[in-house]
């Protein structure tokens, strides 16, 4: 396999082989995607009727890279007489500046040809393409290719355009060139997706932020976000590099939804190029004291798309904060539910949770009395429809029998949630991380209840309940003879007792009895759990273990950095710091970006974190994992109108100082110094 | 009365709702139909809402026929999938569109989460 180049801007991305090209390819999936659609699916240059072979590619930024080619395939002789530069832009649309150098002394004559063609796939489809219901055709124009998929009223365009004259026909365009002695010849390609809508026009066309952007306007947007952001300086390099990478990496997952004026977190690149609730909340959480500027705009988007109805398709209910959102054929169709999807059982707590960090961190209670009556129909989803057997546990089960998740919870492989000697249990299911967040939800809630809304009566029903579910949860979910929280309660109401990662969530949320809390830290940091480079998904030993399980031994970085931060609040600092460490060493082996998954192998057995074979990458939670490991290892926590500090670093880790912490303190600077005291005994 | 009718009518029924109470603005429909063109006039206001039939331009046009709206009125179609293939074309703020998935009704048949566990149990 080539190695793939991605470029992106919003949900508009390339990718393509180390060439430039993009060809069909089922295992290793390539083209030009707008709006969860391909709009290419060959874009093959050749010159003479030969393929290129590739010297170099330059990533210049994450919607900009450049290619240096040279004609002939890499195993005939290069004939370094003749080069080609390709640079390619995505600002909404693709631009390709295609150059060809002649570096002989005398004239030549050459066949410059690109092939192309669009199988208009919905991302849904592009695995396992099957035939499409709708037709395609080529129009040629004198200045132009159009290639248009139509399926009733359905209707996808690319348009393909040249600054130099081309030849156009139904597979591609034509340049017959003659290059002068030591001259050049150049031409931008520039390929247009439409999404139509009233009027023939484009759908995006009624939105004001969603234009087509310069790459000039990139530029200066990316250098405003990474300006507005704290300064880090450290000893580790692996920190300062991870953060820098982390930073870019997330302003390149900003993109603007429909029906939202602000760009807000998607999920990952490539596949997740939306708004996924869980994924984008949990990212606001961690990158809140960093980037605050995603979180008002999420919030609000979510929000706005919050169930009203009962849909058995959508798994939708009244209150519930949406799963996941697309755009193409299989959506509009009704094929899939994402319209949006509503299968998930965390991101409506999360949605409290996010809301009242948010106001924490800001001061902004113009946003929280502002979503006062979705905060409350959110609180009334976890008791009301969250709640399937109505015992006080929030539960899931689909009511989409066709193509809805079975596993509601971020563990949504179907193989996500077992018993320890590997049975899967019956559904519904109540998952223990589910119930921490619903807690947290309703502490958070009566917070926000007293301080913004003025409801004291709801503030401490509230409260009595959280009080009640925090009782129950230590009865019900402990397991007396391993001592740990069970994976989940099963619809008999008995433990489902995988040992887990789930249970560091616990702590984050706060839910753990301070004397059990000490018996947790000890298990994820147990050999079972801690592989050297993380916790495990899964404990070595169950019955389900595989260390390159997609959640069942893989180590994912996100739910390391959720365990960090609940490990920290209950005052494991060493055993916080150890887990940090441990992640900002292994984003030293993937140029500081931390993948979705890496596998769950002894750190002792492998040298070096190996990746989870199909991660998508960069992944936004991933991204946003050293944020939350520098807030843990600071001891960052807002307390009232001051920003607490209270450093606990690894004394390996060194100085750290971090500059302009953004708040409602204004701008504030936190510093930090490793210490042999919060340096964790490696012995173990 | 059709579907259309009945859902644009009771609307101006609605109790106030808390979560419209931000959504200030006006949505103009146009139904084609195969003699002539109806238009509806929606106005939102502080958590209240009203129809009428009436010709007024709005801050949002939506346009389709009158039977696929009679559709989404009996919520048997989504507006959001109408929107994606141009089933429906929304000119103007989208966002009010958006509000339009508060006031049409759910799919007619739609499980209470804890019966479809009872039914799940008892199958």
């Amino acid at each position: 396999m080539k190695p793939l180049v991605s470029i992106l801007d919003g949900n508009t991305f390339v990718v393509s082989d180390d060439r430039g090209d993009i060809d069909p390819s089922p295992t290793f999936p390539t083209g030009f995607f707008s709006f969860d659609t391909r709009f290419l699916s060959k874009w093959e240059l050749t010159v003479d009727g030969n393929r290129l072979s590739v010297l170099s590619v330059d990533d210049l930024q994450y919607f900009e890279s450049q290619f240096f080619l040279v004609p002939g395939e890499p195993t005939h002789y290069v004939d370094a007489k003749l080069s080609i530069i390709r640079h390619r832009t995505i600002g909404g649309s693709f631009v390709e500046d295609l150059t060809v150098l002649n570096h002989q002394d005398q004239a030549v004559e050459l066949t410059v040809r690109l092939n192309v063609a669009s199988d208009f796939a919905d991302l849904f489809e592009i695995k396992d393409m099957q035939g499409k219901a709708g037709e395609t055709i080529a129009l040629v124009e004198d200045d132009r290719l159009r290639l248009c998929y139509h399926r009733e009223t359905y209707r996808r365009e690319t348009v393909i355009t040249s600054s130099a004259p081309a030849e156009f026909d139904p597979d591609g365009l034509t340049f017959a060139l003659r290059i002068e002695a030591h001259q050049q010849w150049h031409t931008r390609l520039c390929v247009q997706a439409n999404v139509e809508g009233a009027g023939g026009r484009d759908i995006r066309l009624s939105i004001q932020r969603h234009r087509s952007r310069s790459p000039e306007e990139l530029r200066q947007d990316l250098q405003g976000w990474l300006d507005r952001a704290p300064k880090l300086s450290s000893d580790s390099d692996a920190l300062t590099g991870t953060y820098r990478r982390s930073l870019v990496d997330l302003a390149a997952l900003r993109y603007v939804p429909l029906t939202s004026g602000a760009p807000l977190p998607a999920a990952g690149l490539p596949w997740f190029m939306t708004m996924f609730g869980r994924d984008g909340l949990i990212t606001c959480l961690q990158t809140l004291p960093f980037t605050p500027e995603l979180t008002p705009p999420a919030l609000r988007y979510l929000a706005m798309t919050q169930g009203v109805s009962l849909d058995d398709f959508r798994d939708r209910e009244p209150g519930k904060i949406l799963h996941e959102v697309r755009y193409g054929e299989s959506t509009a169709f009704e094929e899939q539910p994402h319209s949006p999807y509503y299968g998930s059982a965390d991101s409506t707590p999360l949605f409290v949770i996010l809301l009242d960090e948010y106001e924490r961190w800001t001061g902004d209670t113009k946003l929280v009395e502002s979503l006062e009556y979705e905060a409350r129909a959110a609180l009334n989803w976890i008791d009301r429809y969250g709640d399937l057997m109505g015992n006080g546990y929030v539960w899931y089960e689909r009511r989409n029998l066709r193509n809805g998740l079975e596993n509601q919870c971020w563990k949504d492989s179907w193989d996500g949630i077992s018993y320890s000697d590997g049975r899967l249990p019956a559904f519904p299911r109540a998952t223990c991380e589910l119930q921490g967040y619903a807690y947290d939800a309703k502490i958070r809630g009566a917070r926000l209840a007293r301080l913004v809304w003025k409801d004291l009566v709801y503030a401490e029903q509230l409260e009595r309940e959280a009080a009640d579910l925090k009782q129950r949860f230590n009865r019900d979910f402990w397991v007396a003879d391993g001592e740990y929280y069970a994976l989940a309660l099963d619809i008999e109401g008995s433990q489902v007792d995988a040992l887990s990662s789930n249970m560091g969530h616990l702590l984050w949320s706060g839910i753990v009895d301070e004397d059990r809390a000490a018996k947790v830290a000890e298990h994820l940091l147990g050999p079972r759990l801690f592989s050297g480079w993380g916790v495990r998904t899964l404990a070595e030993g169950e019955g389900r273990y595989n260390p390159i399980g997609y959640h069942v031994g893989t180590v994912w970085p996100f739910d390391n950095s959720l365990i960090a931060w609940g490990l920290r609040r209950y005052g494991f600092r060493c055993e916080a710091g150890r887990i940090a460490e441990a992640m900002i060493d292994a984003g030293r082996y993937f140029d500081g970006r931390l993948p979705e998954a890496f596998a769950g192998y002894d750190r002792a057995l492998t040298k070096y974190p190996v990746q989870y074979p199909t991660a998508c990458s960069p992944q936004a939670w991933s991204t946003g994992t050293p944020m939350l490991m520098i807030r843990t290892l600071l001891g960052l926590d807002p307390h009232g109108e001051h920003l607490i500090v209270d450093p606990a670093l690894p004394e390996r880790m060194g100085r750290m100082e971090l500059l302009d912490i953004p708040g409602r303190w204004g701008l504030i600077d936190a510093f930090g110094r490793g210490r042999p005291e919060h340096t964790a005994n490696l012995t173990d | 009365m059709d579907p259309t009718t009945e859902f644009f009518e009771g609307l101006n029924y609605r109790p106030p709702d808390p979560l419209l109470r931000e959504i200030r603005g006006t949505i103009r429909f146009e139904f084609e139909s195969d003699v002539d063109v109806d238009t509806w006039l929606l106005v939102f206001s502080a958590g209240s809402v009203s129809a009428t039939e009436s010709d007024r331009p709005a801050d949002c046009t939506v346009r389709t026929d009158r039977e696929f709206f009679n559709r989404v009125a009996a919520g048997e179609a989504n507006v959001f999938a109408a929107l994606l293939r141009n089933r429906v074309t929304v000119e103007g703020n989208l966002i009010l569109y958006k509000y339009l998935l508060h006031l049409v009704p759910g799919p007619p048949g739609a499980h209470e989460p804890r019966e479809w566990v009872r039914r799940g149990h008892r199958r």
